[in-house]
């Protein structure tokens, strides 16, 4: 499953990250590396993405780069 | 000594400038959200005796960049011959932080670690052992609060104390790991030749950075043989942070149970389906009602009765005492007083307007409405980052298109330049209240909101004309990923500073530019090339230039000289339109006539929409490029006198119909011109017709009924 499946609220760990380099690049840069833990957070109130708790701190991610984040629950 | 020079480095929105400030003694602009800085700046301070030159770069997440500013930013870090690297990190996220400080010690460079937010850190419930880390790396470290000036005092010890040879080369593990030596054996001699360390050139291949595989010039072979590694991105981003978890793994330790979800509680409010855009529109009309209506509009009148006192009861007399010729003793007293002077009334609307922006920034929230308006921005052809570009451009449009920078995606970045100056910015603003208060006394607060919204709405009409008509931009590369920071009140010192920084820009501005046109102004409103000084002022020079132009105007009711050769000096800055239209005899001299309400409302949509001030234009060709900036200029000409037209024209049909009537067709109109936008805006929805957290209850029966429709 994929970060877009998964359930506000819930935390999950992260398995891998697909995608176009320059986005997977970036994922990996900001720390969504294997067995990394994610909590995932709100969403966006009009649509286009949600935000994940990592690491200390919380990103906004678009729908399609949340969509690049394979995870497994815990 | 020799003098030192450090660079600082860091992720995006780590507090890299409130350090610079703090070691510099400097006012940068800074905020409470990724991106504020975009170009290096670079000051020399003095410690102990020693020079140390310090160089703020804008933020970097890896020394592999995706967007302009941060390849700006790692080639200050590869190129500069900084002696010493002072890596700054968020005290909250040290993983992240470090990966970035991993990268820079690969890359062969002399690294002090700084841990910023230190205050940050004791509500989180956490603590950092120092000493761990710097015995791990083998590189200075120290913990730091920007904020509170802890640990200030620490870091210039360790600056002024420096030397290239109290440094080690850090070890790291990994290294080994990743087969770093066998990369180093087939490109080890070709890097040192082109001035790279090998082993930073090394693990940027197996990462397949394209800037480092061109400097080295790699054959196909090459890269095929250390492809066969089977070390990609992926593994080498795993391997630094593996280490960093082992490294963290018993220095950043908890004291006490993690106490604090306040921003989680407050996101769940404000990022809320239902209250979320009701919250936004509160604050936003909140401030603008104190700004104009409640303090702003009371204290801004108090200023001007002091100028006017001044000026009449002081400055006068003295120098009708002296020998001067009268058209000097004017000259001071109508030009250089009554212009420039008569803006000073404007300061404290300004800094009050300056002051709510930076609370937005700085709490954080600027960051939540990027987020929750990316899918909005998206459809018509931006990104969720547009709206920190934008809304700084209620600030200065000039700076603000500097920040455009940060978007990676380079048709985004010029649309989104494009649009910025369509943003009300504050040079405006006492343009704005002038007029207002004197045609529209009772609802100036409201107008003025009118004019900011209208602004607003223009430039999301521009955006989605040029989407579907012109170059469609909705399969933007950028996809959105933005760093949402915790909410954070201001201190006290930084809005005391922030209102002394703003209130010495305004004063210096008016000063200086403003001061030099409204004195050229009134010359060329007083001589006549034919009688000299005290001509009427229908035969002035003015009046002749801008008699010329003033047809064009006619149809949107201003179309006298006064008026003209306002505009013309706005050109130049918008606080000249005010001090222009002072020296001309007023706002009552130029809107005159039954429809004076008219031709003042075209006249300030004019204002609002036409030619920004040469700043911007200057920031746009530099940033954007002539061919560009052409077409932007042309079309805000011709956006401005279309949308001014039509202002005088509901303006007078409100006059003479009855009012009742005019706004019961206009709020219907509104509605149906809002509905459809809507409408237009949501059929685009797209559904991924499974159980995911995105869609929503109506998209998952649309699917249903879909499935059903195919079986």
């Amino acid at each position: 499953m994929t970060v877009t499946d998964a359930c506000l609220g819930k935390t999950y760990e992260v398995i891998k990250v697909n995608g176009e380099t320059v986005i997977m690049r970036r994922l990996l840069d900001m720390g969504f590396t294997p067995k990394t833990k994610i909590t995932v957070g709100v969403k966006a109130p009009y649509g286009g993405g949600v935000s994940v708790r990592l690491r200390g701190y919380e990103v906004a991610l678009h729908t399609e780069v949340a969509g690049l984040i394979e995870v497994a629950e815990l | 000594m020799k003098e030192l020079s450090v660079a600082l480095v860091g992720n995006p929105n780590v507090g890299k400038t409130s350090l610079f400030n703090r070691l510099t003694r400097s006012f940068d602009h800074v905020g409470n959200y990724p991106g504020v800085t975009v170009t290096e700046k670079s000051k020399t301070v003095s410690y102990k005796s020693r020079a140390i030159k310090i160089t703020d770069l804008p933020g970097l997440y890896s020394l592999t960049a995706l967007s302009p500013d941060e390849e700006t930013a790692r080639d200050c870090v590869l190129n500069a011959k900084s002696d010493l690297v002072l890596g700054i990190c968020d005290s909250k996220c040290p993983a992240r932080s470090l990966y970035l400080m991993l990268q820079l010690i690969e890359a062969g460079k002399r690294v002090a670690i700084v841990f910023n937010m230190a205050d940050e850190l004791k509500l989180i419930g956490k603590r950092i052992d120092t000493k761990k880390i710097s015995s791990a790396l083998g590189l200075p470290v120290a913990v730091v609060s920007a904020k509170t000036k802890a640990g200030i005092d620490e870091i210039r010890q360790l600056l002024s104390d420096f030397t290239s040879k109290n440094s080690v080369n850090a070890y790291l593990p990994y290294m080994e790991k990743l087969q770093i030596k066998k990369v180093c054996k087939i490109v080890g001699g070709r890097a040192e030749k082109a001035g790279l360390n090998p082993e930073y050139a090394a693990i940027k291949l197996l990462e397949n950075d394209a800037d480092v595989i061109e400097k080295l010039s790699l054959s196909n072979g090459e890269l095929s043989e250390i492809r066969a590694f089977g070390v990609g991105v992926a593994e080498v981003a795993a391997a630094r942070y593996e280490y960093i978890d082992e490294l963290l793994c018993g220095a950043f330790v908890s004291v006490k149970k993690n106490p604090r979800t306040l921003s989680a509680k407050i996101d769940k409010v404000v990022l809320n389906k239902y209250l979320a855009l009701p919250i936004f529109l509160m604050l936003v009309s909140g401030a603008f009602f104190i700004t104009f209506g409640l303090l702003g509009h009371r204290l801004a009148e108090a200023v001007a009765e002091w100028v006017t006192l001044f000026n009449e009861g002081v400055l006068m007399p003295l120098l009708n005492k002296t020998q001067l010729p009268s058209w000097c003793v004017m000259l001071i007293c109508d030009g250089i007083v009554g212009g420039a002077g008569s803006i000073l009334a404007f300061l404290p609307e300004i800094v009050l307007l300056f002051f709510f922006l930076s609370l937005l920034e700085d709490s954080g929230y600027i960051s939540r409405v990027a987020f929750a308006t990316d899918g909005f921005f998206r459809k018509i052809g931006l990104t969720g980052r547009a709206a920190f570009t934008l809304i700084m451009g209620f600030g200065c449009s000039a700076t603000a298109v500097l920040t455009a920078r940060g978007i990676d995606d380079e048709r985004v970045r010029k649309k989104t330049a494009m649009l910025t100056p369509y943003m009300s910015c504050s040079a405006k603003l006492p343009v704005y209240s002038m007029i207002c208060s004197v045609l529209f006394p009772r609802a100036k607060a409201l107008v003025i909101l009118l004019l900011y919204l209208l602004g607003v709405v223009v430039a999301i009409a521009i955006a989605a004309f040029t989407e579907k008509r012109i170059k469609r931009l909705s399969g933007v590369k950028s996809k959105l990923i933005i760093e949402l920071p915790p909410y954070r009140a201001p201190s006290l010192e930084r809005v005391i500073q922030l209102l002394l920084h703003h209130t010495k820009n305004f004063i210096v501005k008016i000063g200086s530019i403003v001061l030099a046109l409204s004195v050229s102004v009134w010359i060329l409103s007083n001589f006549s090339l034919v009688d000299g000084f005290g001509a009427a002022a229908d035969k002035s020079i003015m009046a002749t230039l801008g008699g010329i132009l003033a047809p064009v105007f006619s149809p949107l009711g201003f179309g006298n000289w006064k008026a003209v050769s306002a505009l013309l000096s706005g050109i130049a800055a918008k606080e000249a339109v005010v001090a222009t239209l002072n020296a001309l005899g007023g706002v009552l001299a130029v809107f005159s006539g039954k429809y004076a309400i008219a031709s003042g409302a075209a006249f300030l949509t004019f204002t609002l929409l036409y030619i920004p001030c040469v700043a911007t234009v200057a920031v746009l060709l530099k940033e954007t490029g002539g061919r560009f900036t052409a077409i932007v200029m042309t079309v805000q000409l011709a956006v401005a006198y279309l949308v001014s037209l039509f202002v005088r024209l509901v303006v007078i049909a409100f006059c003479v119909a009855t009012p009742l009537a005019v706004c019961v067709t206009v709020a219907v109109a509104a509605l149906c011109a809002s509905a459809l936008a809507i409408k237009a805006v949501l059929t685009k929805n797209v559904c991924c017709g499974g159980e995911c957290a995105f869609c929503s209850k109506k998209c998952k029966q649309n699917a249903n009924k879909n499935e059903r429709i195919v079986k």
